[in-house]
């Protein structure tokens, strides 16, 4: 009779981007040969018997005889994917008896998919599963090769990078290199991020030279985290203005670069940021489904809304998405989560991410041009623009009007370049951040940007004087605006005199905030009181 | 004699079947004229066997020619009786030799035998002083603001506003004409029972029961045909005795209803516009070609309105904003007197007016509150007409 039939061990399973510990208890049973595995197990975890038992037979390993049965716990989480592989396999030699642990050697975890050659693959949310189990208490870490250097995000354990199960089972037995060889092995396998310097950073901002009214914008919209809807005739430098936005935009915090990491991580998109410190910038094309932007299917999968996070999103010709996909915006921009139900799987992501879109103003597109030139039919602006939902539209704090800059002004801009421009706005930017920043903990708030301000604190926020305070009311009544309009109006104002240095908001702050009311009568208007 | 077609539907028969046999049988305007004025009603000549080859007649018909006519209007005579259902309603009509037949329309050569007219105010246009006011079919802002202005003075001025009932200008003098409590006349290019465009029916009626009149020399079925319009603008200019061209761009056919006023004799003025917007390209042709340069309703000399509203210093209705017939700063002047000339969006105006965007801003919030400046299609507009 054997000794022990029996063998348990960890791994981490992802539900959304949130990593689990997962116990896999593994026994040998007398009886037919069969390998069975359960606890809520999806079909690419149950195709792993076949992998497995592959793989322990080509790294010269025999699988056992008889019936294999494999649990996974706790069987409330669903589990899904190829990375238990590698801990299954390592179940299945102990338990047969052909490796053992050391006694008294702390619990070990381990997750990667297996080839049936015994190598040992890449899975998803490398990072994610290492900050769970480093905070379920495990010290030791077997895993795949990761391209990402996370040592500075782990402090107490230790991650053993192996490409096959033979490698995995020399740690696993015990055989532990030393740090500095972890360490070494971990340099050797990442790509050197942070070596490619931002060499061609601020190019996007020198060709746009001419188009303040535009730049203006998108530094407001930055400093205030606001949505931005960017409106005018084609070739008047919408996308480059959109791009721009990632160049002036403060870099991430060391709380962000991990948040944005995590998301990285798990989506299996190869990033294209420079730098850790990059924000976000994701540009998805326009044909763009509902599901897509806010990420779905079983298990749920990321949407654009949550890779832009902590970033930019920016949708192209927004009047050409269809409104059912635009419609789905709404919810995260109000709270900045995203809450996925799908069968078993309850998942929450983060979307805190500042939205531009760009769109004509009409079909031919020439319509706010000053040479009107336009010959649509108000019927067919109206069609046009109502792809865009009345509630969406409101929640723009910033509709800005481009128009097409002039050749002469153009030329004169290609002599001047200045690469100073983007930082002194990055800077501006900065520092309008932090005046948010303190204004919020004076006031006790968690949120940070003005574009979050609840109604009800906004006049607080404010700090306005009198007749700040009588100049807004008067205009609002003359221009008619909505409730929501004027609060997006305050807020944005908020943003410009953060902008200028000003702790009061003054009247010619609330003017450059009524810029960016374009409504759409101001539009459509060419006739006005007839009646 | 007009006679209402509810108390009398067989004077308007006997219009109808004139018109639809003269046309027949080619009869020249002028013969018709000298016919009715001979017969001096209608049904007379219903009953007169030939023309009396009187010494004062100075009709050319022949009368081979005059009995075909005379069997065709017997003939459309019936059956227009016997079709009666299809009899317009409210509709009037008055001969050439009628008293209250517009006098101005006798001058003229082409001057049409009988009007068709919806209302019985025929009088309106036999008042001391009518003016035409005509214009393009799409307006700026500008072109409707000196439109609304001028109206408004005429209005005030008790002057007979008479337009051509189209889309545009001509929509905007008779509806600010009847808001002002004015009398208006529209002519119309198609028949009374399929009035042209079709949007401005209800305005139509507005005009007939606010006292003034809805008319046209054309059968009441007539539909609006493209040769029509032309001749409908010849009445326009000889009903009036002057044309006002408010707003017209190039090729505008308002150019054909001042000339023909010129050649009536008319006093043909033209309000100028900006030189760059182009939208009053035609009103700048006509001045060089020797029309007045209308600047107020002054302008036109004999009114004396007892207030005058243009030019004026504000565009806004009595004084909806806070101080809206305030004094403008420095500032403030210069950015309407750039908006004048064309509207801008806020880059193109800090430009030209020199100002940087942040002061730019204040001053058009400003000006927005208090009504004078607002954004359509985007850009800023002056609401401010002349200054």
């Amino acid at each position: 009779m054997k000794k022990s039939q029996y063998s348990k061990t960890c791994t981490c399973a992802l539900v959304g981007i949130d990593g689990f510990l997962i116990e896999i208890e593994l026994c040998l049973l007398p009886g037919l040969p069969s390998f069975e595995v359960g606890g809520n197990c999806d079909r690419a975890v149950r195709e792993s018997r076949d992998r497995v038992r592959a793989a322990i037979n080509n790294s010269f390993y025999a699988f056992p005889k008889g019936r294999v049965l494999a649990s996974y716990c706790p069987a409330t989480f669903p589990k899904s994917g190829s990375a238990f592989d590698l801990p299954l396999a390592l179940a299945v030699l102990e338990a047969s008896g052909q490796i053992c642990r050391p006694l008294g050697a702390s619990p070990i975890a381990s997750f990667g998919e297996l080839s049936l050659d015994g190598r040992v693959h890449t899975v998803p949310g490398i990072l994610n599963r290492l900050l769970a189990l480093e905070k379920a208490g495990i010290k030791d870490v077997i895993g795949p090769p990761c391209e990402l250097d996370f040592h500075k995000f782990l402090t107490s354990c230790r991650y053993h990078i192996v490409t096959s199960l033979s490698e995995a089972v020399e740690i696993y037995s015990g055989i532990v290199p030393s740090d500095d060889s972890i360490r070494n092995r971990q340099i050797e396998f990442s790509k050197n991020t942070e070596q490619e310097s931002s060499d061609s950073s601020f190019s996007m901002l020198n060709r746009l030279t001419g188009q303040e009214a535009g730049i203006r914008a998108i530094t407001i919209a930055a400093a205030g985290w606001h949505p931005l809807l960017l409106m005018g005739a084609p070739g008047c430098g919408k996308t480059s203005l959109a791009s721009a936005v990632a160049e002036i935009l403060p870099p991430l915090t060391e709380e962000e670069i991990l948040e944005v990491l995590l998301i990285e991580q798990v989506s299996k998109i190869t990033s294209k940021r420079r730098n850790l410190a990059e924000r976000p910038f994701r540009r998805p094309h326009h044909s763009i489904t509902a599901s897509a932007l806010l990420g779905g299917g079983v298990p749920p999968k990321l949407g654009e809304c949550t890779l832009a996070h902590c970033g930019v999103l920016f949708l192209d010709e927004l009047t050409e998405v269809r409104p059912q996909a635009l419609d789905v915006l709404r919810e995260p921009m109000e709270l900045k989560r995203i809450h996925l139900a799908r069968s078993s799987w309850r998942v929450s992501y983060p979307a805190d991410f500042l939205l531009i879109a760009a769109c004509n103003p009409c079909r031919c597109g020439e319509r706010l041009e000053p040479d009107a030139s336009c010959r649509c039919s108000e019927y067919s602006v109206e069609r046009h623009l109502d792809r865009i939902s009345g509630p969406l539209y409101d929640r723009f704090d910033l509709v800005a009007q481009l128009n097409r800059v002039k050749a002469p002004t153009l030329e004169a801009s290609l002599d001047q370049s200045d690469d100073t421009r983007a930082v002194s706005i990055q800077t501006a930017i900065r520092f309008a951040w932090e005046r948010q920043k303190k204004r919020c903990k004076d006031f006790g708030e968690k949120f940070f940007f003005n574009s979050l301000i609840p109604i009800n604190q906004l006049m607080a926020f404010m700090q306005m004087n009198e007749t700040c305070l009588k100049f807004i009311s008067e205009l609002a009544e003359e221009m008619r605006f909505s409730f929501r309009a004027f609060h997006s109006v305050l807020r944005v104002a908020r943003t410009i005199a953060d902008l200028r240095g000003a702790e009061a908001v003054a009247e010619e702050d609330l003017a450059l905030a009524l810029e960016y009311r374009l409504t759409l009568p101001s539009i459509l208007s060419e006739r006005n009181n007839t009646a | 004699m007009s006679v209402s077609c509810t108390e009398n539907n067989n004077e308007l028969l006997l219009a109808q079947a004139f018109v639809l046999a003269s046309n027949k049988c080619k009869i020249s305007l002028s013969d018709r004229r000298e016919l009715l004025r001979q017969a001096s009603t209608l049904s007379n000549l219903l009953l007169k066997l030939k023309p009396e080859p009187g010494e004062d007649s100075e009709i050319s018909l022949r009368e081979d020619v005059f009995i075909n006519f005379q069997i065709s209007f017997r003939e459309a005579y019936k059956k227009l009786r016997s079709e009666s259902e299809s009899l317009p309603r409210d509709v009037t009509v008055t001969l050439c030799n009628d008293d209250n037949f517009p006098r101005r329309l006798l001058d003229i050569d082409s001057c049409p035998p009988l009007l068709f007219g919806q209302g019985d105010n025929w009088d309106i246009l036999n008042s001391s002083y009518v003016v035409s006011v005509v214009g393009s079919r799409t307006p700026s802002h500008y072109g409707m603001e000196v439109t609304r202005c001028l109206v408004a003075d005429l209005a005030l001025a008790d002057v007979v506003v008479v337009s051509g009932g189209a889309v545009g200008i001509d929509t905007l003098a008779h509806r600010h004409s009847v808001a002002k409590g004015g009398r208006t006349c529209a002519v119309l290019g198609s028949g009374l029972n399929r009035p042209y465009p079709h949007s401005n029916k209800s305005l139509f009626k507005e005009i007939c029961s606010s006292g003034g009149l809805v008319i046209s020399e054309f059968l009441p079925d007539t539909p609006p045909k493209k040769q029509n319009f032309p001749q409908r603008n010849r009445l326009i200019a000889a009903l009036s005795d002057a044309l006002v061209v408010t707003e017209a761009g190039e090729k505008s056919g308002t150019l054909i209803t001042a000339d023909f006023a010129a050649d009536y004799g008319r006093d043909v003025f033209a309000v100028p516009g900006s030189i760059f917007s182009g939208r009053s390209r035609a009103c700048h042709q006509l001045i060089q070609e020797g029309a007045s340069l209308l600047q107020s309703a002054d302008d036109l000399e004999i009114i004396r309105p007892r207030q005058m509203e243009f030019p004026l210093s504000t565009g806004k209705e009595g004084g909806v904003g806070v101080g809206a017939r305030r004094n403008l700063s420095e500032e403030e002047l210069l950015v309407l007197q750039c908006l004048c000339i064309a509207p801008a969006g806020l880059s193109d105006l800090s430009r030209r007016c020199e100002l940087p965007v942040e002061r730019l801003a204040l001053v058009l919030a400003h000006l927005q509150r208090d009504g004078f400046v607002e954004r359509a299609r985007g850009l800023y507009t002056s609401r401010v007409s002349a200054f």
